[in-house]
Formats: C-alpha cells, sequence, structure tokens
C-alpha cells in the first residue's frame, strides 16, 4: 500500500472518530432550558390540565399563556433573571409548529387528545416527560410510534386513521432532485426516528424490485448491453450485485455469444478472446457448449472448420493446438 | 460485498405494521374488487378524499371493513426499438398485489412481469441488435416471478411465518429464495433478542433447473442497548452444477450502533467455509433539518474471492476469481439554500497485491459530483446534473447526465434528459474508446380514476448506429 493510500485511510478514519465525538458529546448547542417539568409536577402538583387544558377533553392540548404562569409565579420574582430565563422567553421559545398548531402535529394530523388521554397513558406518547427537568419532551412521539401503536391496539393504521389531507404525490422533503443518487444511504442508515427516512412506511416492497430487479439505470443503453457494461463490471463487479443477483451474467455469457462475436470476431487466431478467455478450466465451454463431444457440434464452429475435419489431424499432441488456451484442456477431455 | 439496498428496506418494512399483503391469485384480486370497491383505492382514495374534506376537527373514525382488503397495481408496458432496418417490440405485463383478509393473521404479496416479444427482426442467423436476456429462451412469451409470499402473523412464538418465493434481505447477501422463513418474537426483555431461521430452494431466474440446489440457515438477532443491534447468521448453501454440486458455508457478523438519531457506525464481518470473506465498516450521519448526510465506508476483502455459489459469488463465472483489496469512499451531500442540492462522492479501491492486476481486477478511484435544484426558478420546474469519472487501468469511463423537468398540477411531470458516456478501455494494448449519447423526453401523469400514463421516446447514437426507442406505459392502481 503507498504511503498516499496510507494518508486517506487514516484521514477517513480520523473524520469517522470525530463525528462519532461530536455526537456522543452532543455538540448540537441550543437555548438554556428555563423550564422544568419535574419541578412543577412533582413539586407543586399541578396536573398537566393546569398548563395544557385540552389535554384530556380537547383536540389539541395547548399551551400555557403568561396569565396561566402568573396565577401561581409573581412577575416581580423574575427581577435579576437573565433575559432567556423569564417566563416570557420560555413560553416565546416553544417550538413554531406548537405556536402554529397547537400541538406539534401538522394541522392536517386527526390527533385528539381527548380520544387518546383515556386509553393511552400519558407516558406512552410523553415519555418521562414529568421526570424531566426541561421543557422538552425526552421523547418525540412521532408517526412510528403512531403507526406502531395502532397496530397493535388499533384502530388499523390506515393513512386517512390520521390524515385529513392525503395527496399520492407527496413528497418528504428530502426527496428532492438528487435524491435517486443518495437515497441507498439512507436506506442503510436505518434510523427508525426519523420517518422521512423509513421508507417502508411510503413504499412497498415492489417499490425496490421494480428498479433494483427490473428497471435499468439510463445508462444501461444498447452499446451498455453490448460492450459498455463488460468494462464496469470488470472493474467493479460489487456494483453490478446492487441489483443483480446470481445467473444473470451466466444465462447471458454461456447461452451465446456475445453480441459482438460475429462474422470475423474469431479469425485468424483473435487476441480479444484472451481478454476474457483466460481461465483454461471451462473456458472452452463458453463458445463450445457443454457436452459436446467434437467440434462437429460445438458451435460456433472456429472460423475454416468443417464438421468432417479430424481434430487430431491437425490437433495432435505434437501439434499444439492453435488457439487461445494451448489445447491443453481439450485435451484432457478429447483424447 | 455492498448489501443492496433492497435488505435494509425490506428490514425496515418488517418492523412496521404490517400492511394487510394480498393473497396472490387473480382470483382473489376479482374477488376484492367485487367485495370492496372502496377498499379497493389506496391512499388517495375515495374515503381518504371524504376524510380530507371533513378537516382536523373530525373525530377519528374507523371505515367498515371489507373482508378482503387488496391493494396493488396492473402495469402494462409497450416498447418498441428500431435502427435501420432492425426493430423490435415488447409488450410487458406486470402485476403487484399485497392484501389478506381483513380480520388479519395473514397478508401476502406478489409481484410478476410477464414478457412477450411481439415480434423480433434480425439477420439470417435470428441475431438482432435488440437482443437481449429474455432472447435466451426459445418461447416467446416469458415470466419471472420476483416474489410471492403468505405471512402468518398469528403463529404463537413467532413474528412473522413466511411461506413462498421471498428476498431474505436481511442476511449478509440478499438470497432469493423459494421456501420457509420463520422469525421469533422477541425473547428476554433486557436484552431483546430474536431468533430465525429460513430453507428453500434458491431462486435462478436465468437457469433452467433448480435441480439439487438448496439453502438453509439460521440467524440470531439482538438489541441489547438503545441505538445497538447485533447479528449473528450461519448459512449452507448447496449448488448443483455441470453435475456437481458445490457448497459454502457462510458465517456473518453484524454490529450497529446509532448514536443519537444522527450518526450511525455499522460493523459487518463474514466467513466463509472457515475462511475470512470480507469487513465493511460504514459510519453515517444525516441531518435531515440542516439537508446534510454524509458516509465513510471502509472495505476489505483479505483473500481471494471465489465461491463455489453462485449465490456467493454471482460473477466469478464470468469475470473470474476477485483479488484481495481494500476500498475506501465517502459521500457528502449538502442542501443549498432553499433550492439546491450538492452531492460529491469518491470512492478508492486498492489491491493487496499490486501484482494481480488484471482485466478483471483493477484498482480504481472514482468520483461523482451531482448537482440538483428544485421549484427553481418556477414552482414544479427542477432538474439534476450528474458526472461521474471512473479511472482504472486501462479501463475508463466519464459519464455526465443531466435532466430538467416540469412538474404542473395533478402529478403531471414532463422531462428532457440527456446522458453521455466515454469508455475507453485496452484490449491487450489495442487502445480504443466508444462514446454514446442519448436524448430522451418523457410525459406522464394521471388518467381517470387510478390510472396513470407515461410516454417516452429515447434517441440513443453510439460507434455503429443511432437507436430510437418509444415506451407507452399504463398502470391502474387498486
Amino acid at each position: 500500500m503507498t504511503e498516499a493510500r496510507r494518508t486517506s485511510l487514516l484521514l477517513c478514519a480520523s473524520l469517522a472518530a470525530v463525528a462519532a465525538g461530536c455526537a456522543m458529546l452532543g455538540v448540537r448547542g441550543g437555548p438554556p432550558q428555563g423550564f422544568s417539568h419535574s419541578q412543577h409536577f412533582d413539586g407543586v402538583r399541578l396536573p398537566c390540565t393546569h398548563c395544557h387544558p385540552g389535554a384530556e377533553s380537547g383536540e389539541r392540548a395547548g399551551l400555557p399563556t403568561l396569565e396561566t404562569c402568573h396565577q401561581c409565579h409573581d412577575p416581580a420574582e423574575e427581577e435579576g433573571l437573565p433575559e432567556e430565563y423569564r417566563m416570557e422567553a420560555i413560553l416565546g421559545s416553544a417550538p413554531a409548529e406548537w405556536a402554529a398548531h397547537g400541538s406539534r402535529f401538522a394541522d392536517e394530523v386527526k390527533f385528539s387528545h381527548a380520544a387518546h388521554s383515556g386509553a393511552v397513558p400519558c407516558e406512552t406518547c410523553h415519555g418521562d416527560i414529568l421526570a424531566s427537568s426541561g421543557s422538552d419532551e425526552p421523547r418525540r412521539i412521532g408517526m412510528t410510534e403512531c403507526v406502531a401503536c395502532h397496530e397493535e391496539s388499533g384502530p388499523a393504521p390506515r393513512c386517512s386513521t390520521c390524515h385529513s389531507e392525503i395527496d399520492e404525490s407527496w413528497r418528504p422533503p428530502n426527496h428532492d432532485a438528487g435524491w435517486m443518487t443518495r437515497h441507498g444511504q439512507v436506506a442503510r442508515a436505518g434510523n427508525p426516528q426519523e420517518f422521512t427516512e423509513q421508507c417502508a412506511l411510503c413504499h412497498q416492497e415492489s417499490a425496490c424490485v421494480g428498479c433494483h430487479l427490473d428497471e435499468p439505470p439510463r445508462n444501461h443503453t444498447r452499446f451498455w448491453r453490448e460492450r459498455g457494461h463488460s468494462i464496469e463490471a470488470r472493474v467493479d463487479r460489487d456494483r453490478c450485485s446492487t441489483c443483480h443477483l446470481p445467473d444473470s451474467c451466466d444465462r447471458c455469457h454461456s447461452e451465446q455469444a456475445p453480441i459482438s462475436h460475429r462474422g470475423p470476431w474469431g479469425q485468424p487466431r483473435n487476441t480479444h478472446c484472451l481478454d476474457c478467455h483466460l481461465d483454461g478450466t471451462r473456458e472452452c465451454q463458453l463458445c463450445h457448449q457443454e457436452g459436446a463431444p467434437s467440434h462437429a457440434l460445438a458451435t460456433p464452429l472456429p472460423p475454416g472448420h468443417l464438421p468432417s475435419f479430424n481434430c487430431r489431424q491437425c490437433h495432435g499432441l505434437s501439434a499444439p493446438l492453435p488457439h487461445v488456451d494451448k489445447g491443453d484442456d481439450c485435451i484432457t477431455c478429447h483424447l | 460485498m455492498p448489501r443492496s439496498t433492497i435488505a435494509l428496506l425490506g428490514r425496515r418494512e418488517r418492523r412496521r405494521p404490517h400492511p394487510i399483503r394480498g393473497a396472490p391469485s387473480a382470483a382473489l384480486l376479482a374477488a376484492a374488487l367485487l367485495l370492496s370497491p372502496a377498499a379497493a383505492q389506496s391512499g388517495g382514495s375515495a374515503d381518504d378524499a371524504d376524510a380530507a374534506s371533513a378537516g382536523p376537527d373530525t373525530a377519528i373514525e374507523v371505515p367498515d371493513e371489507p373482508l378482503l382488503r387488496l391493494h396493488g397495481a396492473l402495469m402494462t408496458n409497450y416498447r418498441v426499438r428500431w435502427t435501420g432496418e432492425d426493430s423490435d417490440q415488447d409488450l410487458d405485463q406486470y402485476i403487484r398485489l399485497e392484501g389478506g383478509p381483513a380480520s388479519g393473521g395473514v397478508t401476502g404479496a406478489l409481484y410478476l412481469r410477464v414478457h412477450g416479444d411481439l415480434d423480433a427482426h434480425g439477420d439470417s442467423e435470428g441475431h438482432t441488435v435488440f437482443e437481449d436476456l429474455w432472447d435466451t429462451w426459445d418461447g416467446r412469451i416469458q415470466s419471472r416471478l420476483y416474489y410471492g409470499y403468505l405471512d402468518f402473523h398469528r403463529i404463537p412464538g413467532t413474528e412473522l411465518a413466511r411461506v413462498g418465493r421471498m428476498l431474505l434481505v436481511e442476511t449478509p447477501e440478499t438470497f432469493h429464495v423459494d421456501g420457509l422463513y420463520a422469525e421469533s418474537e422477541e425473547i428476554a426483555d433486557d436484552l431483546r433478542v430474536r431468533f430465525g431461521g429460513y430453507g428453500g430452494i434458491p431462486v435462478h431466474l436465468y437457469e433452467s433447473s433448480a435441480s439439487g440446489d438448496s439453502i438453509i440457515g439460521a440467524f440470531a438477532a439482538s438489541r441489547p442497548w438503545s441505538g445497538g443491534q447485533l447479528r449473528i447468521d450461519a448459512s449452507h448453501i448447496e449448488d448443483e452444477a455441470e453435475g456437481e454440486t458445490e457448497e459454502d458455508d457462510l458465517l456473518g457478523f453484524a454490529v450497529e450502533q446509532r448514536f443519537a438519531p444522527r450518526l450511525g457506525l455499522a460493523l459487518r464481518h463474514t466467513r466463509i467455509d472457515g475462511a475470512s470473506r470480507d469487513i465493511d465498516a460504514i459510519a453515517d450521519y444525516i441531518e435531515p433539518e440542516l439537508g446534510f448526510q454524509a458516509q465513510l465506508r471502509w472495505y476489505d476483502q483479505p483473500t481471494t474471492r471465489h465461491a463455489a455459489t453462485p449465490e456467493l459469488d454471482p460473477f466469478s463465472a464470468s469475470l473470474h476469481d476477485l483479488a484481495p483489496h481494500q476500498l475506501v469512499g465517502g459521500s457528502v451531500h449538502q442542501t443549498v439554500g432553499e433550492y439546491v442540492t450538492v452531492s460529491l462522492a469518491y470512492d478508492e479501491r486498492i489491491l493487496e497485491d499490486q501484482g494481480d492486476e488484471s482485466p478483471f481486477n483493477h484498482e480504481y478511484t472514482r468520483g461523482s459530483a451531482t448537482f440538483a435544484w428544485q421549484d427553481w426558478p418556477w414552482e414544479g420546474t427542477g432538474g439534476f446534473l450528474t458526472g461521474d469519472q471512473w479511472d482504472s487501468t486501462g479501463d475508463d469511463s466519464r459519464s455526465l447526465s443531466g435532466e430538467l423537468f416540469q412538474e404542473f398540477a395533478d402529478s403531471l411531470r414532463a422531462s428532457l434528459g440527456s446522458q453521455y458516456s466515454r469508455y475507453e478501455y485496452d484490449y491487450l494494448l489495442q487502445e480504443e474508446r466508444d462514446e454514446v449519447r442519448s436524448v430522451y423526453l418523457s410525459l406522464e401523469g394521471p388518467l381517470e380514476g387510478a390510472n396513470r400514463f407515461r410516454i417516452e421516446y429515447e434517441y440513443e447514437r453510439d460507434p455503429f448506429d443511432e437507436y430510437h426507442v418509444v415506451l407507452v406505459r399504463f398502470t391502474h392502481q387498486f
């Protein structure tokens, strides 16, 4: 391995280690958390509905207002506190979707707290939020969790169970024009917490099979079938295995000669043969099909050969076979 | 060897709610259509439309369940190709079914393609420049059943039991099998372990006989801690070819860990017949909110690859042994602003012994770049430009392709694209170069009901001739 290659390997490993370290250390940033759920629940014993009036009986749980806070807190308590720890700032730091929809769900989502509160414990969706020292949930529920629960307990998780606006042509934001070139990486990543990455929520198995086993990519032109594929397969066969399962090569290469092997291809000792037929163990069979007892049945016959010819007349042990593999393997069988 | 994309998708699919799959027969399809006209509409269907008009304040309603719920599609594909005096017409029919009884317990799926060669005009030996895999069979009508299986969900102790033709996608290599598959429920609450097994006859779509072929395997998988997954696989494969039976034993070990939701690390190792086969390490980082995505990969194949069975090495018969090598690579993708995305990728293969360099064992470097944009300068307007350069000893290729598209209301989409490829190769010191250009124009969109169409024309020019392809596709979804 050259020095440059060692360096590139080391660089890749270093980048991976840095990325891993950042993720593990939680280098994410973010505003300070000035509100503690646990302090309000364990300490003051406030019911959820005190701050979230619709949590048990409404469609949306709702957020507390400044007036809600002032029912217990004197505004004078905030004197001297940094701006970001004041009640108004904390309430204002709620995610935009909360402010817009009264919930993290979009308006079109048919979620009802009233319908769930009696049957589903709060922590099923909100995790350990009552013990949380922050304002945000330790567990953020998404479509994955909804679907899993509905699958278990019903109603059946059809699209219309939760969504009021269903558009078959809707795409997740990351399905942009360059998506096709990188969708494999996301599919392999296997992150179940991001619903936009969960292919199977929208796509059936046939979506994969249709493209990967059946529909050739754009560069698989007619020329590709005749010549281009051999060049790329020789360089990196593993790329072929993204779509091609066993046998697709053998079918063409053993059942018929390549399309290019026409006319004068084999005359007189075409050195092109050596480019593919190097092995010398079973390579004769690429042209001379299995079971052919003599050249009379071999297809195609080498140029200038008639079925009536006596092979040994020219290809005896003392007369080397004018063939790409020197005849060693043929002699093994055709003595 | 890289795992195929479908592998991971399939794994995900089993974790999702089982999407009521269909019994694989036309009779069941007909029955479903009669029994449940409403249910025969998929997402975006009549009941969904009703729900949409009701608005978000509508209470959750459980629609009446039909006896049988089937979804799927019938797709008809007509293709005509011509050049000079040579032409070829093909007609393909695809059938996709997913569903099962509404009472649950059993679901199924099927994907079938029937290919008809309408006419083929070739030379005196019957050869045509449009010859492809389908022409290696005698009949003009051929079919491929990609998968067709039944899933049983209520067998005590099992998460899933499957019978039929299936793709086994969680295994170290993707296996295509006619047989059985069973997976236990997770046991041991702290370790969350599940066991599974499978067996059957490997599917070789292009091989005439499956006589003497078999596969059997088992696995154990665990999710012992948050974000972590462990898996051990063992498979035994037999393949009979030319009167001889070949055997391989494959062992696979995989560790995957996701740190928070953004970073994932995966390490996979396989052994074949007791010897190390490969090690694959992948790190990926995905930040959807920032539109950032990156991946690094290191792959090592320490020994020469020449498996006896095609499942573990489908290309050795044509491409001979694959010499020991390493592969390093990475890709990065970033959304820039509101409309533009840029992707870059780089791979390098390094042979352990440079003396192994041969027509079928190359060192190479490969770089690619993609620039894509959407909704600029008008809503629905987009496109991409992607370039690819592949350098190896003697065999190089370059490609450049681009597409411009416009999406209109009602999912109507028009696109104009072009592809250019240049191949440089060396057939025993004979330096050769070929250039291929193609241009395509396509229009696809909805028809009345749940029907869609696609019309496409493609023009290709290579060093030998010019070729034309017209494709007409009609799809009915139900």
